[in-house]
């Protein structure tokens, strides 16, 4: 992403805005923004509810194709100008495997109430060239370039080394940082994540969301999350924590993998309100035979701390993978 | 949305309040009040949201197809979660789900049936609060298990 400042004086009609590329779009980046909107419309990921409509595949959201055209629209004018209105009219779907192109193009600069204000027409293409959105946008800009910001730091990506592969090796171990902490997360829960978690399973007990009934009735007199909310505080499991990267390049068949169990212990609740520092520690890896092939399983500690520094849970977790030995891996 | 998140609080929906359970009306062999849910896909996608997990094999059915399963499948947490849900149903305000563990053996398609039950193997007093250990399952639309566990219960003594 570009920090550069534009500014008004250098912005003519006609212009062409640098374009932004999307895709090919995945179920899961529909998901996301299902998750992100709260649009659970099952036609933006369920294959069968799809295919009964007669779709060909799961339709990307139109607000998600409005959201790219603001990102290209704010990318371009720079931090110090301002997005002030975009419409968007969606004339055409794209599904699932689109790679769509947001294109913009200056239609007019004017100065209003003292406001340099730029008009600008948008559009989204899909990879046959048609047109599958249009819309048109007012930006207000600087009228000089502002100084420029330093840039901001790139975060140090999580890589893992390592070419030789047999199914464990200490360079996963190593990777793992096994016995110590990997990693330290910091989540602040508040009583609408925890009423979300709770409606996500439909569970209606008023102990999870209201704070009249949670105080004269409920044992901790607040409002606390259900008890498998330590879940939703799993920073391996929402995958902030990637220390498996390494993993993927075993070179046997994956025929399978995922949670294979989950166990808490709370010392406290948690409440409406807190702050939860969760430390995760990898403390094994080991691996057996099954009925699905070689099984390679993680076995990993999570403590959870609140604001206060007190012990609120430890959880342990493990995740397996199995693989076909058998087979090679893209076999 | 259920309607006992939606409505006033003076009208709170009886949905939403849980009857008390106690220790001392505890037995063991007895069991907790089985909990049945039927997941769609939509809840699996609404608990990937609040979960911020977004592993494909719960949304994605052409990936979940090509990893040999039928359909897409339901977390494990999800389970979990409505075992968690059955406790404290079952466990009432005053009570405290102080552990729970599970073990996923087999997986559970959506909307298909899932019924999770508990049995209470034991019941102890520790340091002067009242401990109940309960066995957990989760069963599918043709009876089998799928998911196993235990927990134990802090319930308030009729005395205290």
């Amino acid at each position: 992403m570009s920090s550069e400042q534009r500014s008004f004086d250098e912005v003519e009609v006609g212009m062409e805005l640098p374009p932004l590329t999307r895709g090919p779009f995945t179920i899961k980046d529909l998901v996301k923004f299902a998750a992100a909107t709260h649009d659970y419309s099952e036609i933006h990921f369920d294959e069968s509810v799809v295919r009964a409509r007669g779709l060909p595949a799961p339709v990307v959201h139109g607000p998600l194709k409005s959201a790219l055209l603001a990102q290209m629209l704010t990318n371009w004018i720079g931090p110090a100008g301002s997005l002030k209105r975009l419409a968007c009219q969606y004339r055409q779907m794209d599904v699932v495997g689109e790679t769509l192109t947001c294109r913009g193009k200056v239609t007019g600069t004017v100065i209003r109430g003292g406001e340099p204000i730029i008009e600008c027409e948008v559009w989204t293409e899909n990879s046959q060239g048609e047109i599958t959105t249009r819309g048109n946008a007012l930006l207000s800009l600087p009228f000089r370039p502002a100084p420029q910001a330093e840039a901001p730091r790139k975060e140090d990506s999580v890589t893992s080394a390592g070419s030789q592969v047999s199914l464990i090796t200490e360079q996963m171990r190593t990777d793992l940082k096994l016995g110590e902490v990997a990693g330290v997360f910091t989540y602040e829960v508040d009583r609408k994540w925890i009423r979300q978690f709770a409606a996500a399973f439909d569970d209606p007990n008023a102990v999870w969301h209201d704070e009249a009934y949670a105080r004269i009735m409920g044992r901790f007199g607040a409002v606390i999350a259900p008890p498998t909310f330590f879940a939703a505080l799993d920073p391996v499991e929402t995958k902030e924590l990637l220390l498996d990267a390494w993993v993927e390049t075993i070179p046997y068949k994956n025929t399978g993998g995922g949670n294979a169990f989950n166990e808490v212990e709370y010392f406290l609740p948690i409440r409406a309100g807190d702050t939860i520092t969760v430390e995760v520690t990898y403390t094994d890896i080991f691996e057996r035979d099954g009925r699905s092939g070689r099984l390679l399983f993680r076995i990993r500690e999570n403590v959870l701390k609140n604001q206060r520094g007190e012990l609120v849970a430890r959880a342990r977790s493990g995740h397996v993978r199995s693989y076909d030995l058998s087979k090679k891996r893209d076999e | 949305m259920s309607g006992a998140t939606t409505c006033p609080r003076k009208g709170m929906s009886e949905m939403a309040r849980r009857p008390q359970a106690y220790y001392e009306d505890v037995e063991v062999g007895g069991e907790v009040p089985a909990l049945v849910k039927v997941p769609t896909t939509i809840s699996l996608v609404r608990y990937c949201a609040a979960a911020n997990d977004f592993s494909p094999i719960h949304f994605d059915e052409p990936y979940a197809r090509s990893r040999g399963q039928k359909s897409v499948i339901v977390q494990g947490f999800f389970k979990a979660a409505c075992l968690g849900q059955m406790l404290t149903d079952w466990a009432g305000p005053q009570g405290w789900v102080k552990k729970i563990a599970t073990k996923y053996q087999r997986i559970n398609l959506p909307n298909e049936p899932m019924t999770c039950r508990g049995k209470i193997t034991r019941k102890y007093a520790e340091g002067g609060s009242h401990f109940v250990d309960v066995e957990l399952w989760v069963e599918n639309g043709q009876g089998e298990v799928t998911t196993t566990g235990q927990a134990t219960i802090l319930l308030p003594a009729q005395a205290e």
